[in-house]
């Protein structure tokens, strides 16, 4: 789940819209619809529904910005990285924080976001599929060090 | 040596080409080199060095201050 359908996902909704062809935006409007959809229906957190609902009208303006400004990806790139990196936020408790703590998880998220710039780097110079394989070797190196630290140290290594 | 010499003049010059092509992005395409993807991935590991350097520079951690549970991830 984490090394193969979590990348393909995610590699969908963020990095394939990083291309000159407007059919490359299908897929991740119809991502994205779904999870805000799903954050209506489960009634999941409001903060998590107004970053997908922003990311979506994101995605709607550089549909329509490739007419004008064709050659230069700079805001698909960075825009769609800062949506990566801020959905990767909700992987700690943001409800236990407050103030300057919350503001502090931007710093826990500075990974997510160097390495989605570095998969919107891999996506658009060698291609959609060396990202996703990118990404899945990531989350599978990160899942096997933490399983390989389970069964060495066990439940010490958290508590 | 000489090998980890090559690694890391390998890895900065992937790494001067990321800066590059994130200051002037442009749609041009290109083979990869399984080298060049071994470079990316070992600049990501000292990336994330780097952000834990950070992170403890303001005194902050990842299980105390962001609630974090890695057991999540297995879950």
């Amino acid at each position: 789940m984490v090394t193969i359908i979590a990348p393909l996902f995610e590699e969908l909704q963020f990095r394939l819209p990083l291309s000159e062809k407007r059919k490359h935006f299908i897929f991740p409007i119809l991502i994205t619809l779904s999870f805000i959809l799903i954050q209506i229906l489960d009634n999941v957190s409001w903060l998590k529904f107004s970053i997908y609902s922003t990311y979506f009208i994101f995605l709607v303006f550089i549909f329509f910005r490739k007419e004008r400004d064709f050659k230069n990806p700079k805001i698909d790139i960075f825009g769609t990285t800062i949506f990566f990196a801020l959905l990767h936020s909700f992987n700690y408790e943001l409800s236990e924080l407050n103030g300057v703590e919350y503001l502090s998880i931007l710093l826990a998220v500075l990974p997510q976001f160097i390495g989605g710039l570095m998969l919107a780097y891999i996506r658009i110079r060698f291609g959609f599929w060396y990202g996703v394989f990118f990404h899945g070797l990531w989350n599978f190196t990160l899942i096997s060090l933490i399983l390989i630290l389970f069964s060495i140290v066990g439940d010490s290594l958290i508590y | 040596m000489k090998y980890f010499l090559n690694l890391f003049s390998g890895i900065l010059n992937t790494s001067s080409e990321l800066l590059e092509f994130l200051r002037n992005p442009s749609f041009t395409k290109r083979k990869i080199t399984k080298k060049e993807l071994a470079n990316l991935f070992i600049l990501k590991i000292f990336l994330v060095f780097a952000n834990f350097s950070i992170l403890n520079l303001f005194n902050l951690d990842f299980e105390e201050d962001f609630k974090y549970d890695p057991q999540s991830i297995l879950d």
